[in-house]
């Protein structure tokens, strides 16, 4: 299947599980209806709960979802609609306050029946998730902690309304419905139990070992692994893959680009990681030899899906590493495809793989622009950043027929996205992925 | 921005527009309004 088809696709069916529960209630018998603003607020919590439960699904790292959708997007989406969320949650108890005052007591934790306690514990629950993770930095929490913690809201955020839900038993003494709810629920928790059980024994089944670190420039490190007792598996140069050296059963994984040829016969997979927090801090002292566990290949930014066209890679820093993983792998197939690679650092000496891009030069039809912040006095080449000038004197002539693939921080994402389509690049042919999705 | 910003813009919006339509189309047809 096409990928532009099942990404529509899973659009339709996300669409289906959140509305399908309330547009079958306005289409089947149902009980009689009350005053309007009570029934905006009980259809605003159905949307809430589905929205909620539904919630589970962009950060799954579910294969089949994650080939229709690059990562950072399904993030982003995830941020958005569960902000949403949380203000349909919190609109439902306030329209039916405002339709009855009466129904304020029920926020009352002490005397509240059951079926309103847990509605207001899931709340406070999806309150914590918001706050922690919108300014996780801010109230300085360590990621891993975060992730636990986020897990165990969610988990009971989501128990709780359903609980709720089933215990008011108004549109949900309807037969259908209960089967409805129950099928979502039954996905959400194939969900949970996939990433929570299967996914950390399928890692555990399918080891990798160090093969070779070595130093790069910039406070860089070159990682190579390979499969231990198994074929691996194969990715296309671009993609990704999540990381541990410790127990897949702690969760303490990290996403990092591909940097190697995709094209090697020993499943070897290579990464560049830069020495940045508490996990890449660490990477020096991986020992060759020790075993990490490798959960991918994941992402949509890639090279084989674009096979025909001449390319344009831009990346700051580190964000060259699936931009090197690419250029090996087309100098493996000997292509002889019209490439550009504009790269920005900040200095000359902070240039990862200096010395191989000029080989190849050599061995592609590459033409490779370094863009430095601070270049040396005699530096003749382009200064400062990436900008929609320093496009336009390298670029090739057809440069709106070109697929461009764009990889580094947000700040240089967004301003050279906003400078290509200055120069009228469709908007599909351009690719990006960012340095953090959580 | 390119062509996932695009639909992942879109996406969040007819969400959100959806949702809102529908709840007080449920709303207007229970309360005997339509």
């Amino acid at each position: 299947m096409k990928k532009k088809t099942l990404t529509y696709l899973w659009i339709a069916i996300y669409f289906l599980m959140v509305f399908l529960p309330l547009v079958l209630l306005m289409i089947f018998p149902r009980p009689d209806g009350r005053e309007f603003l009570r029934e905006i607020a009980v259809a605003l919590g159905f949307l809430a709960m589905a929205l909620l439960g539904l919630q589970t699904i962009p950060t799954s790292r579910l294969k089949f979802f994650t080939k229709a959708f690059p990562m950072d997007t399904l993030y982003t989406v995830h941020h958005k609609l569960s902000i949403f969320t949380f203000i349909l949650a919190v609109a439902h108890p306030a329209l039916l306050i405002l339709n009855n005052p009466v129904v304020l007591r029920l926020l009352n934790i002490f005397t509240a029946p059951w079926r309103a306690r847990a509605a207001t514990l899931s709340l406070v629950a999806m309150l914590v998730l918001i706050i922690t993770s919108v300014w996780r930095k801010q109230i300085k929490l360590e990621y891993h902690t975060w992730r636990w913690g986020h897990d165990a809201a969610s988990f009971l955020a989501i128990g709780l309304a359903l609980f709720h839900m089933f215990k008011v038993n108004h549109y949900m003494a309807l037969t259908y419905q209960r089967v409805i709810w129950l099928v979502l629920t039954g996905i959400w928790a194939a969900i949970i139990l996939y990433i929570r059980v299967a996914r950390p024994i399928i890692m555990i089944n399918h080891p990798y070992k160090v093969v070779s670190l070595e130093q790069e420039r910039g406070q860089c490190w070159s990682l190579t692994l390979k499969p231990d007792g198994h074929k691996g598996f194969e990715f296309q140069a671009g993609q990704f893959a999540w990381i541990t050296p410790d127990s897949p059963w702690i969760f303490k994984e990290n996403p990092f680009s591909f940097s190697n040829n995709a094209d090697n016969k020993e499943g070897l997979v290579g990464f560049t990681i830069k020495e940045l927090g508490d996990f890449t801090a660490n990477i020096k002292n991986l020992e060759v030899g020790q075993t990490i566990y490798v959960d991918g290949p994941y992402g949509t930014f890639n090279l084989d899906d674009y096979q025909e066209d001449d390319l344009v890679f831009i990346a700051g820093g580190i964000g060259s590493a699936p931009v090197i993983g690419m250029l090996r792998t087309l100098a493996d197939r000997g292509s002889t495809k019209q490439v550009t690679f504009l790269y920005g650092n900040p200095t000359w000496d902070t240039i990862i793989y200096r010395e191989e891009l000029a080989e190849l030069e050599k061995r592609l039809n590459l033409n490779l622009v370094h863009v430095l912040e601070k270049p040396p006095a005699d530096w003749e080449g382009e200064k400062g950043f990436i900008t929609a000038d320093i496009l336009k004197r390298n670029l090739p002539e057809n440069h709106k027929d070109a697929t461009y693939f764009m990889c580094g921080p947000l700040p240089m994402v967004e301003a050279v996205g906003g400078a290509i389509r200055n120069i009228d690049v469709p908007a599909s042919h351009l690719y990006t992925e960012q340095y953090e999705m959580a | 921005m390119d062509l996932h910003q695009i639909v992942q813009r879109w996406f969040v919006i007819i969400t959100i527009a959806l949702c809102l339509l529908l709840a007080v189309l449920f709303g207007a047809v229970q309360a005997g309004m339509l």
